[in-house]
């Protein structure tokens, strides 16, 4: 017999009946029950016991209470459930076969379970039967208790701390031929380690599932370098988090990208150079907002101020520029330049600027922010 | 002096922001006195520019940026009519090459229609080789380097080189603006534009948006300023425009000329067919008809208007002999020579109709001539026809202007500001869905009901960019049927583009343009009432042998006339509408032209101007017959001193006001113009200040100005209500007299009308109409007339016969209705275009391969029968011929359906008897809305009556006779709901039962406490007070309690 507990704590209920527990979803949970715990179930839990383990899903499901079915009692015990509710609490949703049945006028599991076996199979074929056949309660299907999830990890201890970062490494290169060999035999990969040094864990997160040794050492090595331990190891726990493997297409066309591993390992070297915050990438931004894109940019090279200077000035020839570093008379003017943008944003920008040649002779870049009301010196031509 | 040449308007479509005529007005009021007009690939804003500029004397160039095959711009400009002709060409060449929105002009094309053509350099790079093209094609004399200035780093090194090509290549320099929008405040709307149409956000678009506003118009002294290290830039602006003498004004339209035989001219010869026509005509042909006819043929020859007549003549000739039914409509109505010639059918000496509203000398306009035929393939042959008789470059429809409205706006704008879709669906849900809309909900308020943070910037943008984009265009559609012809090329009046519609070409102007500029327009309109006539009058021949003439029909049918009094008038042409039927029983129609007030009085012209009430009142006596003024009494006599049509409004204004005619013909345009508020209060201003130097003043004067301007929006002529009335009184006698072919007829061309094909048969139900089920043996595509079954079909082949589930009884023994209308002798079969879901040509393939002995043998030899097809065919009991019931079939369908592989393809089925009950009445009703959308068999409320009478709850039919002024229940399923912007905010429900249709009034507040039931609830049980005027029956609601009948959702028509 087997039977199903639906209820909030299904999981825990059903664990003190048996170690071979199946869980349907977070509150239904079935197993196989013998006769003398039987007695043992309390009245006041919605608990279905049945000769299958469907016919126990589905009366836990719908009838309220204890519910014992007794083989050849499921039609007249179940045979009132609307069918929609009946299918849906036991299997997956099929709108079209609810449609079929609709239009055919079968409400109830008992119209179901009287339909002709062989018209069925012939209109809806093996899953018609099945269906049938959970209308019938004569439904059966093996007990598919869940299994714990394999754990990849591999620990030592060591009377001895270890000092040295090659025996270390020894160790850590053994777990890593043992965990990836499991992770060869459930075709899987390697998507993070976590190594376990005294009190300190680090996780490596890998850019790209690998189970090749070499690098992931290499990688371990690294990291390392970058955060040596600060005490001496008395234990190691190397624990890897499983990923599916990489699948890659190369193309004859495409010219060939880095190596993932040489990348991962340059960068990581650079990274132990100047940080890990320091490392970033380049990238043009898609907007007229003065000072972040290419665009309108002046033949010559420009060197910014930072931050931008203050200034007091009219922008005509033979006018004075004053700001705290330097001061000087207009010689040549040219300009304005107007922008402005982000109208819909919190921040937008509106200013002109002016190309001055001051008395010092150099060439500077004058801004009127319309918005702050700022006149800024932003920098200068080189 | 300094003239803008390089100006885009909104008619760039997505790519500027302003109206040419606000360019224009915005430029003058700067000092400006001339400017061109150069938007991209197309010359639609042109009318609207040159009207403008005429308006406020300006002078208007035209011209259009020109994509080449290169992708490089070619901004062109008309310097006389030769470059003009050479534009629209060059424009209809490559777009009718090409597909919609992908046209892109040649080299070729471009030399080939380059005279008369000025080309400037543009904004492309300034590079040598492409002066030097431009110089090749257009000769060194035509092409000016253009220097623009907005305040950009890159611009001024642009500006160099092409002074410096300039220089070299000997080429005059031009400055320009590169406008895109009138004033800097609308560039935030022309970057939104510029999202759209990129179909991106603004924060995506990046640097596709504008650098600055600067693309503004400015005034000429400061593009003076801008440009004073190059004078000559500025001065050469000058002496192009005066170069420039091309306006819209020479246009060098002129309509087809009307082949005669020689030594005949147009004249004679229309005279000749108008005198052949009359005899016909008016029987007999008496004196007054030849005066008028005379008199009409005298001012058309001296108009020289013959051929216009006789192309419309034509057409009509054309529609006749090809069995297609046409008739005029609009001021034609007015004419006799139009009734001689058949092109109308409305007798406007018997009618005292007004020729002066159709043509007059003073106005030196064309007539506007409108054609009502069939709607779908009858009126596409038509327009083929004109496209074949002026050729393919000699014949066009006209443009509909797209504008962003509500909903449109509401959508384009948000997904310019990246709102997510969710947001999205609710700003445009915001807009208003209903008619009507409480004065008191602002957009402000609305947002933020709808849960919208005002003092979000992008939220507060939206609002003020939605409001910005109102009115402005979105593309060129399709008018419903304006054709414009002409003699010669019209290509070279106007450019032509292909339309979405295969086989179709538009002009770049719309009707209004058209108007504007003289282009003469005959309106080909589709009205599916015209096809119901066309397909009755076929039918009635086909099954009763008998000729019906529309033209001959009986003048004061008496059904007829009861029917219209009594109100029961579904399916009949403008009479049908709730309003109309709430009016008729006051209205009681005895004659003709009472028909032709009612299609005119329930109007919002009529309504808005509180016309409706006095003339009910004064029509059944209640009220003095008194006029606005005794000045206006013969023009007013007829309608009992209430102004009901536009031709009283423009007499009213000649009399009261001392309009001309011309002047009262500005009126009427202003009326129907949509673009026409400030011409409004312009002619407003014009008639107070007539009327007070006539002594009209006070509340007179106010009384006959708010006659007047309710018309603005939905005036509406006599002559065109009298066609109206025509088709009205035919679709009555049709309805009356011959139901079994009106009844199929209109169920084919659907969708039209007021009323849903449920509430059509069951109208027709209750009016002892039979009809068959759709049947998988009988059936047409279409719906067809059958002989009357005695009792129950036979079977066909190899079947035996079965009770006829859904063959509808009529329901005439208990009806009222069914009493004043003849027996059907013909059943209606209904057709498989009613079946959801089923192709035509798998309906085909069923009609050629019938009969079937099995379910097994329908699907073996019905080619391309898809699962979903069959079982929908069993569903609806389309299969019950074969055998069995609708539960049968569905048994049979999914076994037959299952491939049987082909081991056993060929084994014969053993026949097995279906373990499945029969569908119920109330399943089977389910089945029939759900398969067709209507039921031919019990109504869905008459499952539930016996329980509703002992609830104390009426039917429809017993409403009549409860008490004036009494609390009564009824409860049916809604058909319609409707909440009319005239109406101010009441809802108007009509909800039906198996006796009738009960007619419910809801207000504003009543209906905003039940706004959920009431426009949700398929079933409805709703208590109020009974009202009864003079025999227009409604419930003054009170209250609306849902119904939770587990049977079939019965559709409505919601006007929301």
């Amino acid at each position: 017999m087997f039977a199903c507990i639906h209820a909030p704590q299904a999981a825990a209920l059903a664990d003190s009946f048996s170690p071979h527990v199946e869980m349907i979803d977070e509150t239904t949970a079935v197993f196989s029950i013998t006769q003398r715990q039987l007695a043992q179930i309390p009245e006041s839990l919605q608990i279905a016991v049945a000769a299958t383990v469907e016919t126990a899903i589905l009366a836990a499901r719908n009838l309220p209470g204890y519910t014992f079915i007794a083989p050849g009692d499921e039609p007249r015990l179940l045979g009132h459930l609307p069918i929609e509710v009946a299918i849906t609490s036991t299997l997956p949703p099929d709108p079209e076969l609810f449609q079929t049945f609709d239009l055919w006028g079968i409400r109830s599991l008992s119209d179901l379970a009287k339909l002709p076996d062989e018209g069925l199979a012939d209109r809806l074929g093996p899953r018609g039967l099945s269906l049938q056949k959970l209308a019938r309660g004569v439904l059966s299907r093996p007990l598919r208790p869940l299994l714990p999830e394999p754990v990849y990890e591999e620990s030592a201890e060591f009377d001895h701390p270890i000092e040295q970062r090659e025996p270390l490494l020894f160790l850590l290169g053994r777990f890593l031929y043992d965990l990836t060999a499991k992770l060869r035999a459930q075709s899987l990969s390697c998507g993070t380690l976590h190594i376990t040094l005294g009190p300190h864990t680090r996780a490596l997160g890998l850019p790209f599932p690998t189970r090749d040794i070499k690098f992931l050492l290499k990688l371990i090595e690294h990291s390392l370098e970058r955060h040596p331990p600060t005490q001496a190891i008395e234990r190691v726990v190397l624990r890897i988090d499983p990923v599916q493997p990489r699948r890659v297409q190369h193309d004859l066309f495409t010219l060939a990208a880095p190596e993932p591993e040489k990348l991962e390992l340059t960068l990581g070297k650079i990274r132990a150079l100047v940080g890990d915050g320091n490392v970033l990438y380049p990238q043009l931004r898609d907007t007229h907002r003065p000072g972040a894109g290419l665009n309108d940019a002046p033949a010559l090279a420009f060197r910014y101020f930072r931050p931008p200077l203050e200034a007091r000035v009219d922008p005509q020839p033979g006018k004075l520029l004053w700001t705290r570093q330097f001061q000087g008379r207009i010689l040549n003017i040219a300009g304005p330049w107007r922008s402005s943008g982000d109208w819909w944003h919190c921040d937008p920008w509106d200013r002109d600027e002016w190309d001055l040649l001051l008395s010092d002779g150099a060439l500077y870049r004058l801004v009127q922010n319309h918005l702050a009301r700022q006149w800024l010196v932003e920098g200068t031509y080189d | 002096m300094f003239v803008d040449f390089h100006t885009r308007s909104a008619f760039s479509f997505l790519s500027a922001a302003s109206l040419p005529e606000d360019l224009i007005q915005r430029a003058s009021a700067l000092g400006h006195s001339a400017m061109a007009l150069m938007d991209l690939d197309n010359l639609s804003g042109a009318p609207r520019f040159y009207m403008a500029a005429k308006k406020i004397g300006a002078k208007a160039h035209l011209g259009a940026e020109i994509t080449g095959e290169d992708g490089d711009l070619y901004p062109l400009l008309a310097e006389n009519r030769t470059g003009y002709r050479n534009l629209c060409q060059l424009i209809t060449s490559m777009k009718l090459r090409a597909p919609k929105g992908e046209a892109t002009a040649s080299d070729a094309e471009l030399s080939q229609f380059g005279e008369g053509l000025v080309c400037l350099t543009g904004e492309g790079p300034p590079t040598r080789a492409r002066f030097e093209k431009r110089i090749r094609l257009f000769g060194t004399r035509n092409v000016y380097a253009e220097v623009q200035r907005h305040l950009q780093r890159d611009e001024e090194a642009r500006n160099q080189a092409v002074i410096d090509l300039a220089r070299s290549l000997q080429l005059p320099l031009l400055a320009t603006n590169g406008v895109r929008h009138a004033t800097s405040q609308e560039r935030e709307l022309f970057d939104a534009l510029t999202a759209v149409r990129h179909k991106t956000t603004v924060m995506s678009a990046g640097k596709l948006l504008a650098r600055n506003a600067e693309r503004y118009l400015k005034p000429p002294r400061e593009m003076a300023k801008l440009f004073s290290d190059i004078p000559e830039a500025v001065a050469e602006t000058h002496e192009l425009s005066q170069r420039l003498n091309f306006t819209l004004a020479n246009l060098g339209y002129e309509f087809p000329r009307y082949p005669v035989a020689a030594g005949e001219t147009m004249h004679s010869f229309l005279r000749a067919r108008t005198e052949e026509g009359a005899r016909q005509r008016f029987r007999p042909y008496h004196e007054k008809a030849r005066r008028q006819i005379d008199r009409e043929l005298k001012l058309i020859e001296k108009l020289d208007l013959s051929g216009y007549f006789l192309i419309v003549w034509d057409l009509v000739q054309f529609c006749r002999n090809n069995g297609i039914l046409a008739q005029g409509r609009g001021s034609a109505a007015n004419s006799a020579v139009c009734y001689s010639l058949g092109i109308t059918a409305v007798d406007p000496i018997a009618m005292d109709l007004l020729f002066e509203r159709f043509l007059s000398e003073e106005r030196g306009e064309w007539p506007d001539i409108d054609l009502d035929l069939p709607s779908g393939d009858q009126r596409e042959r038509v327009i083929q026809y004109v496209y074949q008789r002026y050729g393919a470059r000699g014949a066009a429809m006209t443009a509909n202007v797209i504008t962003y409205r509500g909903r449109s706006a509401a959508r384009d704008i948000g997904k310019a500001l990246g709102f997510d879709p969710a947001a999205l669906d609710k700003l445009a849900s915001l807009v208003a869905t209903w008619g009507w809309r409480d004065p008191r909900e602002t957009a402000q308020k609305q947002f933020e009901q709808a849960g919208f943070d005002l003092t979000n910037p992008r939220i507060e943008k939206y609002l003020s960019l939605y409001t910005a984009a109102q009115n402005l265009p979105r593309h060129l559609g399709q008018h419903s049927g304006g054709m414009v012809v002409c003699q010669g090329q019209l290509d070279q009046v106007v450019p032509l583009e292909p339309a979405t519609m295969p086989g179709r070409v538009i002009i770049q102007w719309d009707k209004e343009d058209c108007a504007d500029l003289g282009l003469v327009k005959v309106d080909l309109l589709g009205l599916g009432m015209m096809a119901v006539l066309e397909e009755s009058l076929a039918l009635i021949k086909e099954h009763q042998h008998e000729d019906v003439d529309l033209a001959h029909l009986p003048q004061d049918d008496e059904a007829v006339y009861d029917a219209l009094q009594r109100a029961d008038t579904i399916g009949m042409f403008q009479v049908e509408s709730r309003a109309q039927m709430s009016c008729l029983p006051r209205l009681k129609p005895k004659k003709f032209y009472d028909i032709v007030v009612q299609v005119a009085i329930i109007r919002p012209g009529p309504i808005v101007g509180k016309m409706l009430h006095p003339y009910l009142n004064r029509r059944q006596g209640f009220e003095e017959a008194a006029c606005l003024h005794p000045s206006l009494e013969t023009v007013l006599k007829r309608t009992l001193g209430v102004p009901l049509f536009q031709e009283q409004l423009l007499r009213i204004a000649m009399i009261a006001a001392n309009f001309t005619g011309g002047e009262a013909e500005e009126l009427r345009r202003a009326m129907g113009f949509k673009r026409s508020e400030a011409r409004m209060r312009d002619i407003e201003t014009r008639l107070r200040a007539g009327m007070t130097e006539n002594g009209i003043v006070g509340d007179t004067q106010d009384r006959i100005v708010q006659s007047i301007t309710s018309f603005a929006l939905y005036g509406f002529p006599e002559s065109h209500a009298a066609s109206f009335a025509l088709i009205a009184y035919a679709s009555a006698y049709l309805k009356c007299h011959y139901l079994a072919a009106f009844t199929t007829a209109i169920l084919n061309q659907q969708p039209m009308g007021f009323y849903h094909p449920a509430t059509l048969v069951k109208d027709a139900q209750r009016h002892g109409q039979h009809f068959l089920p759709v049947d998988i043996h009988q059936s047409q595509w279409p719906c067809t007339i059958s002989p009357q079954p005695i009792k129950c079909e036979t079977a066909p082949l190899g079947s035996t016969p079965q009770p006829c589930e859904s063959a509808s009884p009529p329901f005439g023994a208990a009806s009222q209705a069914a009493a004043d209308f003849q027996p059907a002798p013909f059943a209606v079969r209904l057709g498989f275009n009613y079946v959801r879901g089923l192709r035509q040509e798998t309906a085909e393939a069923l009609i050629a391969a019938r009969p079937f002995t099995s379910m097994v043998d329908l699907v073996l030899r019905t080619r391309g029968l898809s699962k979903a097809e069959l079982r929908m065919l069993a569903e609806i009991g389309a299969l019950n011929s074969l055998g069995g019931h609708r539960r049968d079939a569905l048994w049979e369908a999914e076994r037959a359906l299952r491939p049987a592989g082909p081991l056993f393809e060929a084994l014969d089925e053993p026949r097995e008897p279906s373990p499945l009950a029969q569908m119920s009445p109330a399943e089977r009703i389910r089945a029939d809305f759900y398969g067709t959308g209507l039921t031919i068999g019990i109504h869905p409320m008459s499952l539930h009556r016996e329980s509703l009478r002992t609830r104390g709850i009426l039917s429809a039919s017993t409403l009549k006779r409860a008490k004036r002024g009494s609390t009564v229940q009824v409860a049916g399923c809604v058909i319609c709901r409707q909440r009319p912007g005239t109406a101010k905010g009441f809802l108007f429900l009509s909800i039906e039962d198996e006796t009738g249709i009960a007619n419910a009034i809801v207000e504003p507040d009543l209906f905003d406490q039940n706004r959920e039931v009431l426009t949700t609830a398929p079933y409805l049980l709703i208590e109020g007070l009974l009202q009864n005027q003079q025999g227009a029956v409604s419930i003054k609601l009170r209250r609306a309690e849902r119904l939770n009948f587990a049977t079939a959702k019965v559709p409505s028509h919601d006007f929301h």
